[in-house]
């Protein structure tokens, strides 16, 4: 065994566990916590880090591009990006988070039970996943909120109707793949109940693939969100939000082009985080875990 | 020495064809354990050979009371019955420590001990199978495949059962580790008084480690009988061809 591991891996084993450790080193895990929390700080402390009142509008200042003064320029009402970015990102992120925790719990749920029960439970639950998934993902988001109307809990209501399915599957593959497992029969051979099992082999070994999933896929909520704003059926108008935000630039790309430029990379700096927050707790966990 | 722990009479299981039986039809079936009737002494060691496919792991599943019979009778006479598995790593929850996964054996049973108690007979366990006291806390992937099967042998007779089915043990392992746990077994059967159906498609492990053997072949028993008789003198010409296709060609 040992010996196998070592003619694959390209140093060799040096510690007596007998496999090559090839988990994310410490220095990009804690590089990835200090973005994650930075970001996250700064969402919740946003409002309070602006320099000005995000609200503010003085036409007298409208669209000027970036100086001392106002260090990501103003947009058409004069208002301060800096102090909107910053404002907005509450709202953008704090409703990612909230999106990804709901669905990821009620999906594993619904998957588990189709999984795990299987027969008529597991046709019927599949089925109804089945037509959510039937519709192109973000036309059904769009579909959802354009009828449930502007504002940001029904934005994300409508990205957890787009959001779900997703881990319904997961979870349910998973559950069919660890319930073949051999330990598993051995457990019920030892007696142990389906909760017995449930609880002490199959949830421990699809957690980390569950986390994984839901982590890599806060980034893709994000831009959803945005997405959703963008097109108004996100947040409502005065209110800062990035996708808002770039939707009210993009009247003024060849004039005022900081007005889309800084909301933008606000964006893409979240969704880079947030993915390499995924990427990372995926190659720990990945190798952590199974063998 | 004649009495008997377990009597299998007639014993059928189908499963429907992949793909076919959609839309409430039956669909097509075929049967993977074609009527089978066997029976097992205590203390005794049955050898279940046959190639893969030919049921015996589906038979194996069937006494241990994880798949439910379409028909026949399995008449156990004993308390507890348990079963060692093919994969030696699967086997083994990798989320677990070794300990843990041994003490499953106990864990779940209304047996009035106290955990301390239960941890105390896994490590007894342990011991049982020579299997390293140090190394409880370890991880199934910190195992090697020998190790890990020591570990699922020690969860399986730490019931104290009469009955252990082992469907493959040995296949997974490389020979000199195979010999290692086939002398494990013998000896286990030999201080627990365990009797053992041992499944198998390697003819020359059986010959050597089982008093009597049954061969299947397409779901159905075409010979049963003392292993040596079997050998020297096989009736059938399947069991012909099986002893034939041992690399080396004779015992």
């Amino acid at each position: 065994m040992s010996a196998r591991i070592q003619f694959f891996s390209r140093k060799p084993v040096t510690k007596t566990k007998g496999r090559e450790d090839r988990r994310p080193s410490r220095l990009r895990l804690a590089f990835c916590l200090a973005l994650l929390l930075a970001l996250l700080v700064l969402a919740a402390a946003g409002e309070n880090l602006a320099p000005r009142d995000p609200y503010a509008a003085n036409l007298s200042q409208a669209l000027q591009p970036p100086s001392a003064e106002y260090p990501f320029g103003t947009d058409n009402l004069g208002r301060c990006i800096l102090s909107r970015i910053l404002a907005g990102a509450s709202a953008s992120l704090f409703s990612a988070l909230a999106v990804v925790a709901v669905v990821s719990v009620f999906g594993t749920a619904v998957g588990i039970v189709s999984g795990y029960l299987g027969g008529f439970a597991d046709q019927v639950l599949m089925k109804i996943t089945m037509i959510f998934q039937a519709f192109p993902s973000f036309i059904l988001a769009v579909a959802v909120a354009g009828m449930l109307g502007p504002g940001l809990e029904n934005a994300v209501l409508s990205l957890m109707v787009m959001y779900w399915t997703t881990y319904a599957r997961l979870a349910r593959s998973l559950v069919l793949q660890l319930k073949g497992e051999p330990y598993i029969q051995a457990a019920r051979l030892c007696g142990a109940g389906r909760g017995q099992i449930l609880l002490r082999h199959i949830l421990p070994n699809m957690l980390s693939s569950m986390v994984v999933t839901a982590v890599s896929d806060i980034g893709n909520v994000i831009l959803s969100m945005a997405g959703l704003s963008f097109l108004g059926l996100g947040v409502e108008a005065p209110m800062a939000e990035w996708g808002l935000m770039i939707s009210n630039g993009r009247a003024y790309l060849q004039t005022a082009p900081w007005c889309i430029l800084f909301p933008s990379l606000a964006l893409l700096g979240a969704v880079v985080i947030f993915n390499l927050a995924g990427d990372t707790c995926r190659d720990r966990m990945e190798q952590g875990g199974g063998r | 020495m004649c009495e008997r722990i377990l009597e299998v009479e007639n014993l059928r299981k189908s499963f429907r064809k992949r793909g076919s039986g959609r839309w409430g039809s039956p669909g097509e079936t075929f049967a993977a354990v074609d009527g089978i009737s066997f029976y097992i002494k205590k203390g005794e060691c049955l050898g279940l050979i046959g190639e893969s496919g030919s049921g015996k792991s589906t038979a194996a599943a069937m006494v241990a009371g994880l798949l439910k019979p379409d028909a026949g009778e399995i008449r156990f006479y004993g308390k507890h019955r348990q079963m060692v598995f093919q994969d030696p790593m699967r086997s083994l929850d990798p989320r677990m420590q070794v300990i843990q996964s041994i003490e499953e054996g106990l864990a779940y049973q209304k047996s009035g001990l106290t955990r301390q108690q239960i941890r105390q007979r896994a490590l007894e366990a342990m011991d049982l199978v020579r299997l390293p006291r140090s190394y409880a806390a370890r991880r199934s992937r910190e195992l090697s495949g020998g190790e890990c099967q020591r570990a699922t042998i020690a969860r399986a007779i730490l019931i104290r059962p009469e009955l252990l089915i082992c469907d493959e043990v040995t296949s997974a392992l490389d020979v000199s580790v195979q010999a290692q746990i086939m002398e494990l077994l013998d000896q286990l059967r030999r201080e627990l008084g365990l009797s053992i159906l041992f499944i198998s498609h390697d003819i020359a492990l059986v010959s050597n480690f089982c008093s009597r053997a049954a061969v299947m072949y397409r779901g159905k028993i075409v010979e049963t009988g003392d292993t040596r008789q079997l050998i020297r003198h096989p009736r059938e010409a399947y069991t012909r061809r099986l002893i034939a296709s041992v690399p080396g060609g004779s015992f």
